[in-house]
C-alpha cells in the first residue's frame, strides 16, 4: 500500500516552494472534509494573499478626485523646494527640456518607473481628464494616470476571486464574526491580510484591526500599522499619520518608516519625508530601501545631482539594486556621457534583466557612444522582446532618432510613420515628423502634424516651438506669438523662444 | 544701268550675307555650347568630378583680424532620444495579473456565450 503524505504537511510544503494554487487546491480538499480545521483555514487565506500580494509601500493610487479636490494641501503656493507638485521650484538646478524629456508634470523622465512614479500629477483639471486617452499603460513621459492601475488591482481582486473560487467567495466576508476572529491572533493576522489585500475590502479590514488592537490593549505595533495602512487607503492621511507614530513608540520597524514617508509624501511634504528617513537612518544605518527614499524625493523634487549622490550610496550597500544603476545610468546618458551609461546598463544585463527597454537604451548608449557595431543589433533585440504596442512605438521612434543621427532621413521618416502606427498618440513622434516634412517643403502637412503633438502633449516645448517658427515664416504673426508663449510656459528657460517673442513683440510694436 | 545693278547685285549679296550670317549665328553658339574646349580645365563649370563645395564662383573670405559674426537663425527643434524606464518588480506583477485576470475574464464570457448558445 501506498504511503500518502499528510496533506496539510504537503500544503506548507507547496506554499514554500510557492506553489501556491496547489497549496490552495489541497486546504479546499482537507477544508471540504473538515471544514473546522483551522491549520488549513489560515494556510488557504495565506497561500490566495500571496497570489495577489503586492508590496504595500509601492502602491499609490491617486484618483482625479483626490487629486484635483485635495483638501490636505496648506498653501495654494507653496515655496520653492518645499512642494513636490511645482516641479520648477528646485534649486539644485535639474536638466532642461532641451537636453532631458519632461513627463505631464514637468519633471525629467526618471530611469526607474513604478507604480507611483506613474501618476505624474497634472496641473489643471482639463488635463487630468485628458489624460487617460492619451496614456499608455508604463509610460512617465505621457504619465499614465494612478487611476488605470487602481482600475487594474480591482479587476485583479474581483476577477482572481472569482476565479479561484467558482463556486462562490472562499470567505464571506459580510457574514464573518469580526469580534470573534480579532479574539484569536493566530487566526486574525492571516484573515486582515486577506482581507486587505485579496478581498480589497479596506471597510472590513478596518474594524478588523480596530477590534484587534483593541484586544491587544492598543500596545501591538503591527495592528498599528495595518490600522495606518486602512486609513491611507481611504485617504485619512492624519490618522494614518497617527497610527504610524505610535507604531513606530512601540517598536522601530523600517516598514514603518516607509509608510510614514509616503503619507508624508502624499501630504506633499517632502522635507518632513526626508526628515524622517534620516532619522529611521539613525535607527538602521545603510538601510537600502530609506536611502532609495531619500533619492527617490530628491528625484521627484527635480534636484537630480543629489539624487544621484544618494543612488551611489545605494549602489554602496547593495551594488545589485536595480533602480539606483538605472537612474544613474540615465542620468549620465542626459548629462552628455553616454559611453558611462552603456557600463551600467551592460552592469544590467550582466545582472540578468533581459527585456525591451534595456536592449532599447543599450542601444541608444552604444549610438551615442560611437559603438555603431553593437546598434542596430541591440535594436534588433529589443524589439524580438517588446511586449506591448507602445513599447514597439518607442523603439520605432529611437531608431528613427538614430537614423537621423546618421543623415538617412528617408528611414528616419519610416521609423517616425512605424512608430505612429504601434501608437497613435506618440507626440515626439508627432512632432519630428512635421519637421522632416517641413524639410520636403509640405507645409499644411507640416502644420497638421505639429497641432496634433501640441494638443498630445501640452507639456513639450518642441511642438509649440516649432509651431511658431512656421507660423512665423507664413506670416501668421498672431498664431506664432501664442504659440510661443505655450512654448515659454513649458520651458521658460529656452532661449530661442525669447528671441522669437522679442521679434514677435518688435513686429507688433511697428503695427 | 549696269552700275544700278550691281550695286542692286551688291546689296542683294549683302543681303544673302547677312542673312547667311543671321543663319550662321545661332550655328556658332550651338558650336560654342557643344564644345567643352574652352571650359575642359575650368573646374567651375565642371560639377560633375568636382565636390560641389567648388561651385561657388566668389572665394571664401576669412579676415585675420576683426569679429566674426554670424545670423542666428532659429530652426526647428526634434524632440530628443527617449531612454525607456525600466520598470520595477512590483509594476511587472501589476501588469501580469492585470493580463492574466483580462485574459481570465475573456475566457469566462467566452465560455458563457457558448452556454447560451
Amino acid at each position: 500500500m501506498e504511503v500518502t503524505m499528510d496533506p496539510l504537511f504537503l500544503a506548507w510544503s507547496y506554499f514554500r516552494r510557492r506553489k501556491l494554487q496547489q497549496c490552495s487546491d489541497i486546504c479546499t480538499k482537507i477544508l471540504q472534509d473538515n471544514p473546522y480545521d483551522q491549520a488549513a483555514w489560515s494556510l488557504k487565506t495565506r497561500a490566495l494573499t500571496e497570489m495577489v500580494y503586492i508590496d504595500e509601500v509601492e502602491v499609490d493610487q491617486e484618483g482625479i478626485a483626490e487629486m484635483m479636490l485635495d483638501e490636505s494641501s496648506i498653501a495654494q503656493v507653496a515655496r520653492p523646494g518645499t512642494s513636490l507638485r511645482l516641479p520648477g521650484t528646485s534649486q539644485g538646478g535639474g536638466p532642461t527640456p532641451a537636453v532631458r524629456p519632461v513627463t505631464q508634470s514637468g519633471r525629467p523622465i526618471t530611469g526607474f518607473v513604478r507604480p507611483s512614479t506613474q501618476s505624474g500629477r497634472p496641473g489643471t483639471m482639463e488635463q487630468a481628464i485628458k489624460t487617460p486617452r492619451t496614456a499608455s499603460t508604463a509610460r512617465p513621459v505621457t504619465s499614465a494616470s494612478g487611476r488605470f492601475i487602481r482600475l487594474g488591482t480591482v479587476s485583479v481582486h474581483e476577477s482572481a476571486s472569482m476565479l479561484t473560487n467558482p463556486d462562490g467567495p472562499f470567505i464571506n466576508l459580510s457574514r464573518l464574526n469580526l469580534a470573534k476572529y480579532s479574539q484569536k491572533p493566530s487566526l486574525s493576522r492571516t484573515l486582515f491580510e486577506f482581507i486587505f489585500h485579496h478581498e480589497n475590502d479596506v471597510k472590513n479590514a478596518l474594524d478588523l484591526a480596530a477590534q484587534a488592537t483593541e484586544h491587544a490593549q492598543f500596545k501591538d505595533w503591527w495592528w498599528k500599522v495595518q490600522l495606518g495602512k486602512c486609513y491611507y487607503r481611504l485617504g485619512l492621511y492624519r490618522e494614518a499619520e497617527k497610527q504610524f507614530r505610535s507604531a513606530l513608540n512601540h517598536q522601530a520597524v523600517v516598514d514603518t518608516y516607509l509608510y510614514l514617508a509616503k503619507v508624508y509624501q502624499r501630504l506633499d511634504q517632502p522635507i518632513t519625508a526626508l526628515s524622517l528617513f534620516k532619522q529611521g537612518l539613525d535607527q538602521f544605518p545603510g538601510e537600502v530601501t530609506l536611502l532609495t527614499g531619500i533619492a527617490r524625493i530628491h528625484e521627484e523634487m527635480n534636484n537630480i545631482a543629489s539624487a544621484t549622490e544618494y543612488y551611489k550610496d545605494v549602489l554602496k550597500q547593495d551594488n545589485t539594486h536595480v533602480e539606483a544603476i538605472a537612474c544613474i545610468g540615465s542620468n549620465h546618458f542626459y548629462t552628455d556621457q553616454p559611453e558611462i551609461a552603456l557600463r551600467f546598463y551592460r552592469r544590467l544585463l550582466q545582472m540578468g534583466v533581459y527585456n525591451c527597454q534595456l536592449y532599447n537604451n543599450l542601444g541608444l548608449c552604444c549610438f551615442y557612444a560611437q559603438q555603431y557595431d553593437m546598434t542596430l543589433s541591440s535594436f534588433e533585440r529589443a524589439m524580438a522582446l517588446v511586449s506591448s504596442d507602445e513599447e514597439q512605438a518607442d523603439v520605432w521612434y529611437n531608431i528613427g532618432q538614430v537614423a537621423v543621427g546618421i543623415g538617412d532621413l528617408a528611414l528616419a521618416y519610416q521609423c517616425f510613420k512605424l512608430a505612429l502606427a504601434f501608437n497613435n498618440d506618440h507626440a515626439e513622434a508627432y512632432n519630428n515628423l512635421a519637421v522632416l516634412e517641413l524639410r520636403k517643403g509640405r507645409i499644411e502637412q507640416s502644420k497638421a502634424f505639429l497641432q496634433t503633438a501640441a494638443s498630445l502633449a501640452p507639456h513639450m516645448y518642441e511642438p509649440h516651438f516649432n509651431l511658431s517658427i512656421l507660423y512665423e515664416k507664413i506670416g501668421d504673426l498672431q498664431n506664432s506669438y501664442t504659440a510661443a508663449q505655450k512654448s515659454e510656459d513649458a520651458f521658460p528657460e529656452h532661449v530661442d523662444t525669447q528671441q522669437l517673442l522679442k521679434q514677435l513683440r518688435q513686429h507688433f510694436a511697428v503695427l | 544701268m549696269a552700275k544700278r545693278e550691281q550695286v542692286i547685285a551688291t546689296e542683294s549679296e549683302q543681303q544673302q550675307a547677312t542673312t547667311g550670317d543671321q543663319g550662321s549665328y545661332p550655328k556658332q553658339i550651338r558650336v560654342e555650347e557643344e564644345d567643352p574646349a574652352g571650359f575642359a580645365d575650368d573646374p567651375i563649370t565642371h560639377s560633375e568630378d568636382t565636390m560641389p563645395e567648388v561651385k561657388s564662383i566668389f572665394r571664401e573670405v576669412l579676415p585675420k583680424q576683426g569679429q566674426l559674426s554670424m545670423e542666428d537663425v532659429p530652426t526647428m527643434v526634434l524632440c530628443k532620444p527617449k531612454l525607456l524606464p525600466l520598470k520595477s518588480v512590483t509594476l511587472e506583477k501589476l501588469e501580469k495579473m492585470q493580463m492574466e485576470a483580462q485574459e481570465a475574464v475573456k475566457q469566462q464570457e467566452l465560455a458563457m456565450k457558448e452556454q447560451m448558445q
